[in-house]
């Protein structure tokens, strides 16, 4: 039987945490996957059954994910505006950045209390740092001056796209293939060879940052589905990246390219992975990392859940948050009582 | 003294600033903004950021330090850099 993120979390909420950690009862299966699944997976499957399937998150929002969508919003919006033809606004360069101004300001929103916390007060990623970011972008990436040449499928600029990719791997209840859900944030044609775009916002750029593409899951992902799915001869991806600090913006970008000897060792790799998922959720067994997993970053969100006696009763306490892979911005979220 | 400071005069940053956080609170409260008003406060904004974020683009080009420095850990840093882009 096929469930919507919607279902699946109010299925979560009427389930005390207790039976899915004991194995009583089976969380349900997403249907559609994605690569931040796989990747936390990859770090720690425990992290991953209590993060994808129990869907519990912390509660306060995380203002990097925050500042990452409204600063996508807003090149997004650049992009659909500016070289979209046949319009008013086609190449009209002062009123793309309007309105990815007022794009981002919408994605941002305004609320006092959130932006009184001390993880947002502190972080250079300010409603208007991102303002300042955006145009700085624009200002280094002026599509006069670009190398690449906005690509088109169907007259349309691609922009924001994506798409859904039949895995090898059956789900283990319905029996239909998982789904791969992907999402680039633009297209470029250099020269004849065509890149598929990734903006990331990150605090520093330097030769650490270029590095770490090259064999990037990610991006595989984006290559191998851009041929397969949409038909589009993409060899490879742009990595670009702003940094936001208090007192500066920095732009970088790296261009990577997939041949399909890589795509095929992705491919095999990500289905051995969710493989691997779906024997999992059937055993009811999800190891833990116990290595440095458990502190990258800051501390993983559920060191308090894996530490404790009771890890029911705290994960009871944290919110359920089912991830959307196709419509991230509809994860349905929901606050639940005590059990 | 309380009249001095009313009648200061505000400056064009400070301006665009509260300009920019009226904008914010009336967007997300769904607010109706006349159009001419919407549009002469989106310009404002652009103009006075874009001039801040070029400015400090050229800030930042200054020559580099010859002597590498040693990279050193922040957790909050690397956490907005997995999650940032995300």
């Amino acid at each position: 039987m096929s469930m919507t993120p919607q279902e699946r979390c109010d299925m979560l909420a009427s389930v005390n945490s207790a039976k899915y950690l004991d194995g009583r009862e089976l969380p349900p299966f997403p249907e559609t996957v994605d690569n931040t699944m796989r990747s936390n997976y990859r770090k720690c499957p425990r992290s991953f059954f209590q993060e994808f399937l129990l869907c519990r998150v912390m509660g306060a929002d995380n203002i990097h994910l925050h500042a990452g969508r409204a600063y996508a919003e807003g090149l997004d919006v650049f992009r659909k505006s500016y070289f979209t033809k046949d319009t008013e606004d086609y190449k009209n360069y002062e009123k793309a950045l309007d309105k990815g101004i007022y794009a981002i300001i919408k994605s941002y929103g305004y609320d006092e209390q959130r932006e009184s916390h001390p993880d947002w007060e502190k972080s250079p990623k300010s409603c208007d740092r991102l303002i300042g970011a955006f145009l700085s972008y624009w200002d280094k990436y002026h599509p006069k001056a670009a190398v690449g040449k906005m690509y088109y499928r169907d007259g349309v600029p691609m922009s924001e796209y994506g798409g859904t990719l039949e895995l090898d791997v059956l789900h283990p209840v319905t029996g239909k293939p998982l789904m791969y859900s992907f999402r680039f944030d633009y297209t470029e044609d250099r020269q004849g060879l065509i890149f598929l775009g990734d903006d990331k916002t990150t605090s520093s750029l330097g030769a650490s940052w270029a590095r770490q593409w090259d064999l990037r899951s990610q991006f595989m992902g984006y290559t191998y589905a851009a041929k397969r799915i949409l038909g589009i001869p993409a060899v490879g991806v742009i990595a670009r990246g702003t940094s936001i600090l208090k007192n500066s913006y920095d732009h970088m970008e790296v261009p990577v390219r997939f041949p399909p000897h890589l795509l095929d060792i992705w491919w095999k790799q990500v289905n051995t992975d969710f493989q691997k998922m779906v024997d999992n959720w059937k055993e009811a067994n999800w190891e833990y990392d116990l290595a440095d997993g458990c502190a990258a970053y800051g501390g993983c969100k559920f060191v308090e859940v894996c530490k404790s006696k009771l890890p029911h009763r705290v994960l009871n306490s944290m919110p359920i948050r089912v991830w959307n892979p196709e419509d991230p911005e509809n994860s349905p979220v929901k606050y639940v009582e005590e059990l | 003294m309380l009249d001095d400071l009313l009648n200061q005069p505000i400056s064009e940053g400070e301006v665009t600033r509260r300009t920019l956080v009226d904008m914010r609170r009336r967007i997300a409260n769904n607010e109706a903004i006349p159009e001419e008003e919407l549009n002469d406060a989106l310009m404002r904004i652009r103009k006075a950021y874009g001039s801040e974020a070029k400015a400090t683009a050229k800030a930042t080009k200054a020559p580099k330090a010859s002597k590498a420095k040693k990279p050193t850990a922040d957790a909050d840093k690397l956490l907005g850099d997995l999650l940032g882009g995300l």
